[in-house]
């Protein structure tokens, strides 16, 4: 089911009262509600694929239990291993097995060997890089002993398939989001209201931003080698819009969503084009990731302590590794080594902590330095997000090719429409209206409001947003992290 | 927990009101504005599809104000006959594309029942339509309707800049696929509605809903089926047998099989700037032979 659907729309006020009226008695209740509707959910799509979240929920909870009852360090690390092994098997399988098989017989074929070996027809289950990583949080957090095996299969259950964050995110640690699971929880007016408004932005910005800039980036990018230098620039512009709107727009909805309910998911964008360097992007853009790949793989290889060396290997495996999660193809490895370059300059000359407050915190305006930062910062992810639109690495040499072509310079040969300005100027009140709340966790947080907006004002614009939204949104639909 | 639910429905209330705010203005507007006029010695209106878009010159066959679109489903051409009648009391008669195009199945999910093509006609026919077709295509297509309450806001702005045109009128084909088609149809490949003729009951029903509107208002409908290319002419049995078994007393101006050349096709359905030109010199023709 997806978010901008009308499916959606009757769903979450039935599960809302549902919950609150029958489910407000008892924490059982609301669990298993929560459930039961994250199975409707998710079903809605393909129920097939309930079987894959059923077993990871069962696999996993069985190994917690008996990583609690283990004490033995062989046997521990044994069933932490075979809680990856399923996890990752089925990552594996559905989402990287056909790229393993192509690369291998290419392989084989370099060096004269003729291998037939027909790829498989595998559907990929929306959301299993997202859930699948949210299960192996909870064994490896049980594994450290940081966190107590739940006795509680509902629980655990809810806490697997929450169908707000189920199918892309933010991933939750089983440290921060089981214990939630684990407590009745109370309709909290404000915490609802403040849902409900980070819902309508997250709304806003993946229908009217995000599925508008879609129309372009994908005009630009399919057919790159019609269009000069400064307009396939632009076309990175869009997609650099598009892939910010739908995937912070998806986690302000699923964030908000989750507020309705009583539950509190962690922040999963923190207004990263306003990064003044690489290392503060990487601290502001799809936090659940980063920091689950810091947690679990970045520390425990050693981190930025060791030798020059060490740190450059840590750095360059966590963000290929980061790219490779996004998808099965070289563009996305080239993505994360690209930006590993990017971050690696930084973290050697110890620069990579220098910029951890709020830009302009206090003024509003930026420095002329902070400002040339940002779009220093900004111009490289827009290098970086070529790869990753790309529909293969030669699609992105050659794109890359014609931006750094003279007609760079030559005005844009594409069609700057009515649509075209109409975007530019969504982009431009996403990009402004950000910037005057980046000191909180997104716009419109009027309770936090150091604006101090009055109540009719702010139902004013509450309308406005509603009415833009059914106006002006764009056509396409799906989020694109689904296909991760 | 009360206190969100009555922010909620009041805030829910105040979007309902605006979107039915916004019809009841855009009603108002689309009903008094003048380009519901159409000059008064203009008494025979046209509709349809792209067949009479593209042939019938309005200004050669000068009795006729043309307002055939591209793609219009008889579900809109009922909605423009009723608009466009009711402001007009000298029109005493309707032309009206017949084909196996307008009747055709296929038809039905591209001009009636598809998201993408009711986007493209929802702003200016919203308010205007019945209680019955509104809610029937509210269970086909909720959200794009419920859209439509506020998207509506834009048609008062296409009014003003296009005027009468955003419901349709003749233009000149401005491309030539004729070639491409015959090699198309010599390989075999017919269009869907040449390859079967399954009729669409919803079409018809519409149809119908156009006849029975003439005969209450003592409108005469004429089916009109204008010229199409000689390597089609084997299929027009069908249609005319279609026609005489349904509607035999609905007058047929049968043009389809009329011998034109090559030069005068913009592809096998559509007349090209020359065909529309002889056409409607044609059409003109007949009408001062036989007022």
């Amino acid at each position: 089911m997806l978010f901008n659907s009308i499916d959606f729309a009757v769903f979450l006020p039935i599960v809302f009262a549902i919950y609150w009226v029958i489910g407000a008695k008892n924490v059982r209740y609301q669990n298993l509600l929560i459930v039961i509707s994250s199975y409707v959910f998710y079903g809605w799509w393909d129920w097939r694929f309930l079987s894959l979240i059923a077993f990871s929920t069962l696999v996993d909870f069985s190994i917690g239990r008996l990583l609690e009852r283990n004490k033995e360090h062989r046997k521990r690390k044994m069933l932490l291993g075979v809680s990856v092994l399923v996890n990752l098997g089925f990552l594996g399988f559905f989402k990287y097995y056909n790229f393993f098989l192509d690369n291998f017989i290419s392989a084989f074929s370099f060096f004269g060997y003729q291998l037939h070996q027909n790829s498989l027809e595998i559907v990929l289950p929306v959301g299993i890089s997202f859930y699948t990583f949210q299960t192996l949080s909870y064994t490896i957090d049980v594994y450290r002993k940081e966190l107590d095996a739940t006795h509680d299969i509902v629980a655990f259950s809810a806490y697997v398939s929450f169908f707000p964050q189920l199918v892309a995110g933010p991933i939750e640690r089983a440290s921060q989001l089981l214990p939630q699971f684990s407590n009745r929880r109370y309709f909290d007016y404000n915490d609802a209201v403040l849902g409900l408004r980070q819902m309508l932005w997250g709304f806003f910005k993946k229908m009217v931003v995000a599925d508008n800039c879609a129309r372009f980036a994908n005009e630009i990018f399919n057919n790159s080698q019609d269009f000069n230098g400064s307009a396939l620039v632009l076309g990175s512009l869009f997609f650099a819009f598009q892939i910010y709107g739908d995937f912070s727009g998806y986690s302000d909805i699923a964030i908000g969503t989750a507020r309705l309910f009583g539950i509190k998911l962690m922040r999963n964008f923190a207004f990263p084009y306003f990064s003044r360097d690489m290392a503060e992007f990487w601290r502001r853009w799809h936090i659940s990731l980063s920091t689950w790949f810091r947690d679990y793989l970045y520390i425990p290889l050693g981190g930025s302590r060791g030798g020059t060396s060490m740190k450059i290997r840590n750095t360059f495996i966590i963000f290929i590794i980061s790219g490779f999660w996004h998808g099965a193809n070289w563009t996305f490895i080239a993505w994360g080594a690209l930006n590993a370059l990017f971050f690696l300059p930084l973290m050697l000359a110890k620069k990579n902590r220098i910029n951890m407050n709020i830009v302009a915190f206090e003024t509003n305006v930026p420095s002329l330095k902070e400002f040339l930062s940002i779009l220093l910062t900004f111009a490289l992810t827009l290098l970086a997000w070529i790869f990753f639109r790309a529909d293969d690495l030669t699609h992105a040499f050659q794109y890359l090719n014609g931006v750094f072509s003279p007609s760079f310079f030559q005005v844009p040969n594409f069609d700057m429409n009515w649509k075209f300005f109409q975007t530019i100027f969504f982009i431009s009140v996403l990009v402004v209206t950000e910037w005057f709340y980046r000191t909180h966790e997104f716009p419109f947080d009027f309770q936090n409001d150091r604006f101090k907006v009055s109540r009719p004002i702010r139902f004013l614009v509450y309308v406005i947003l509603v009415i833009v939204i059914v106006v002006y949104k764009g056509g396409q639909q799906e989020f694109i992290y689904f296909q991760f | 927990m009360k206190r969100f639910l009555k922010n909620v429905a009041f805030f829910l209330l105040v979007l309902v009101v605006v979107s039915l705010a916004l019809t009841g203005l855009n009603r108002m507007f689309l009903l008094s504005a003048d380009l519901r006029k159409i000059k008064p010695d203009k008494n025979i209106l046209v509709l349809g599809d792209s067949h009479s878009k593209y042939a019938v010159n309005d200004s050669i066959f000068f009795k006729s104000a043309n307002f055939a679109q591209d793609a219009d489903s008889y579900f809109y051409s009922y909605y423009k006959l009723k608009y466009f009648h009711e402001a007009n009391p000298q029109i005493d008669s309707v032309y009206i594309s017949f084909s196996r195009h307008s009747l055709h199945k296929s038809i039905e999910k591209r001009w009636l029942l598809s998201p993408e093509h009711l986007a493209t006609r929802i702003d200016l026919y919203l308010p205007l339509l019945e209680w019955s077709d509104l809610w029937f295509l509210l269970r086909q297509m909720p959200s794009e309707i419920l859209s439509g309450f506020f998207t509506q806001m834009k048609s008062p702005f296409m009014l003003a800049s296009r005027g009468g045109k955003v419901f349709g009128g003749f233009e000149y084909l401005d491309q030539n696929n004729l070639k491409e088609e015959i090699n198309s149809l010599r390989l075999g490949e017919l269009g869907e509605e040449y390859q079967s003729f399954e009729i669409s009951e919803l079409e018809t029903g519409y149809l119908d809903r156009i006849i029975s509107y003439c005969e209450r208002n003592n409108l005469e409908l004429v089916l009109l089926g204008t010229p199409i290319h000689r390597s089609l002419h084997d299929h027009c049995q069908a249609l005319s047998d279609f026609r005489e078994s349904n509607y035999p007393t609905i007058p047929f101006l049968d043009y389809r099989t009329l011998d034109m050349k090559d030069d005068c096709f913009g592809d096998l359905v559509h007349l090209s700037p020359m065909g529309a030109v002889s056409f409607s010199k044609l059409l003109q023709l007949k009408s001062q032979l036989n007022p």
